[in-house]
């Protein structure tokens, strides 16, 4: 798959799980989640099961201690306590820890969407005007593992000369061999970008940065409409403000020169499945099947599981069922996925 | 070596359009402390997340655009890369070994970065540690753009501060730096909670309510905010100052030295 369907994925998968709050579709999206990291051929870091349980539980405490509206009051705390005194309620509790998996799921989604896309490719998604900062989070992406690897051994080597930690102090003797080497790669890596004709960096033209500009303020005021005023207009204004920045940006990135090393391309098939997606996702989330969020206020009641729906959802499983099949036939001379 | 056009010569235009996205993106972020002010109509506050939000992405898009053009030349880059390596691969030591309440890592290299390199650089620092580590950590998501908006601004504001050419006592320099280091340790949090703030609906004593004025919307954020983030912020304020009292002065040499090095010519404001 291309990086783009799966960042299309992440999103759609994120929008879905905040627009719909509720236990049932929120347990659903994890499993689809669980299901495509392990058709994945590359990372398959485990999902802490730690986080899944912390975050509703704390949800549902934080929530209950905040919140003291519902029917069914579990206790009372004395009304003298700040903030937290008052009626704790199973509604409130229950909210909570809906809320607390939600952002739980979310959590896991973007694990997925981060293992399942090789970091190479992820910095390639950033347009043309980027290109600059690409190159730093590229870099950088590929030197933090050989950062730690060093961490280690500078560890071993003051071990060796008697070198224990106990306090903040004592880790200067680790901190600072760290920082220099690593200026020094700095130095020895800018030699090696300078020899290869990296040496110069791209200026914005004032034309564009003008146009970027007006489009952030135009945005702005149409934001500020849309807040203040509502209707048509606001919305109108920020759509033209955003046009106008985007050709800013598109008009700077022509001034970058650059061509891509094995590039994969759309293929039909990522068309098909970016496609899937936007259609489950809008689906559920212009409202097909009416407000799918639950709301277990003033009374609690049992959530309700509509089928159409849930059915939507799963269609986001489209991409990790491309990969899998296309999988057992891999191009030749293809790279290896590679983390 | 022949010494590069830096970011030394830089016309004021662009100084001045980094100031207003900037100054954009900060009252996207104090939108809901002005909201009654300006006519607010209770109806339209459910889009208002979603406004800032995206308002506030553009922002640190246009700031990233221009900040890169210039101060990025091969040498900013490498060096960028390496301190971002660097200060990502401390964020993940700190989601392995999680330090008491809110405190990070990542601040003091980024202040320090700031502080020595200037005010593009230190902005890129910032916004780019937060969005290399998200990856790394796999912690990307919606609140990504305001991680790297308000660490930028860490980076970004470092640059301002004075004492750089003038020879200061070490001290004084020290000082200075663990001052910053505490406020922005709070500020920080603050200017992170509100991207969820007025989205949650909490106790309503301490939640936004859509038409309140600025004054009593303040008290209630005052009120949110000293309950559920004083005391995790001050772990991160005390530990930016001890970051910077302890590892500064021999992190501060070797970027000195290394900006000597790489000829990097300090942008002058």
């Amino acid at each position: 798959m291309n990086a783009a369907v799966w960042l299309a994925w992440a999103l759609a998968g994120a929008a879905v799980t905040l627009s719909a709050r509720h236990p049932l579709y929120a347990l659903l999206m994890l499993t689809i989640a669980l299901i495509s990291r392990e058709t994945s051929p590359g990372d398959r870091r485990a999902i802490s099961p730690w986080l899944l349980l912390t975050l509703p539980l704390f949800g549902a405490v934080f929530n209950a201690l905040n919140a003291h509206v519902g029917d069914t009051v579990l206790l009372r705390l004395p009304e003298a306590l700040p903030l937290i005194g008052g009626p704790i309620t199973a509604e409130a509790l229950a909210y909570g820890a809906v809320s607390g998996l939600s952002f739980a799921v979310l959590l896991v989604w973007f694990g997925v969407f981060v293992a399942r896309v090789p970091a190479r490719e992820l910095a390639h998604l950033a347009p043309r005007s980027f290109h600059a900062v690409a190159l730093v989070v590229t870099l950088a992406l590929g030197l933090a593992p050989a950062t730690r690897t060093r961490l280690r051994e500078i560890q071993a080597a003051q071990a060796a000369r008697g070198h224990r930690p106990r306090g903040v102090r004592d880790w200067l003797p680790l901190w600072v061999p760290l920082l220099v080497a690593g200026l020094e790669q700095a130095s020895q890596l800018a030699e090696a970008m300078m020899a290869r004709g990296y040496a110069s960096a791209t200026r914005l033209r004032r034309r564009d940065l003008a146009l970027i500009v007006a489009g952030l303020i135009l945005a702005a005021l149409g934001g500020g409409a849309q807040l203040t005023q509502g209707g048509f207009g606001g919305l109108a204004l920020m759509c033209l403000g955003l046009a106008v920045f985007l050709g800013g940006l598109a008009l700077s990135g022509r001034a970058v020169a650059r061509t891509r090393y094995r590039d994969r391309g759309m293929r039909p098939m990522d068309w098909m499945v970016l496609a899937l997606i936007l259609a489950a996702s809008g689906a559920v989330l212009f409202g097909a099947f009416g407000t799918l969020a639950w709301d277990p206020y003033p009374t609690l009641f049992m959530p309700s599981f509509q089928l159409g729906a849930g059915l939507c959802m799963l269609l986001l499983l489209a991409p990790a069922a491309a990969g899998a099949l296309a999988q057992p036939a891999p191009a030749a001379g293809a790279p290896a996925p590679r983390r | 070596m022949t010494r590069q056009p830096g970011p030394a010569g830089r016309h004021a235009f662009s100084l001045i359009v980094f100031a207003l996205a900037g100054l954009l993106g900060v009252a996207a972020l104090g939108y809901p402390f002005v909201a009654a002010s300006l006519g607010q109509g209770a109806g339209r506050a459910a889009d208002a997340p979603l406004v800032v939000a995206g308002l506030l992405t553009l922002c640190v898009l246009g700031m990233l655009v221009e900040a890169q053009s210039g101060s990025l030349n091969a040498r900013g880059i490498a060096l960028m890369g390496v301190l971002v390596a660097l200060n990502s691969a401390l964020r993940l030591v700190e989601n392995i070994i999680p330090g008491p309440g809110e405190f990070s890592p990542v601040f003091a290299l980024i202040i320090l970065a700031g502080y020595v390199f200037g005010a593009r650089f230190g902005f890129l620092t910032g916004a780019l540690t937060l969005l290399v580590s998200a990856v790394i950590t796999a912690g990307i998501g919606p609140w990504l753009p305001y991680q790297m908006f308000t660490a930028g601004w860490v980076g970004m504001s470092a640059g301002w501060l004075p004492g750089r050419g003038l020879n200061w006592p070490r001290w004084k320099t020290l000082a200075l730096l663990a001052g910053f280091g505490v406020m922005w340790g709070f500020a920080y949090g603050a200017i992170l909670n509100l991207s969820f703030w007025y989205v949650l609906a909490g106790d309503p004593a301490t939640a936004w309510v859509p038409g309140l004025d600025a004054g009593a919307i303040i008290a209630r954020y005052g009120g949110f905010y000293a309950v559920t983030s004083f005391v995790p912020d001050l772990f991160r304020a005390l530990g930016n100052a001890a970051l910077l009292v302890v590892f500064g002065p021999p992190t501060l040499k070797a970027l000195r030295r290394a900006r000597r090095q790489l000829a990097f010519e300090r942008e002058t404001e």
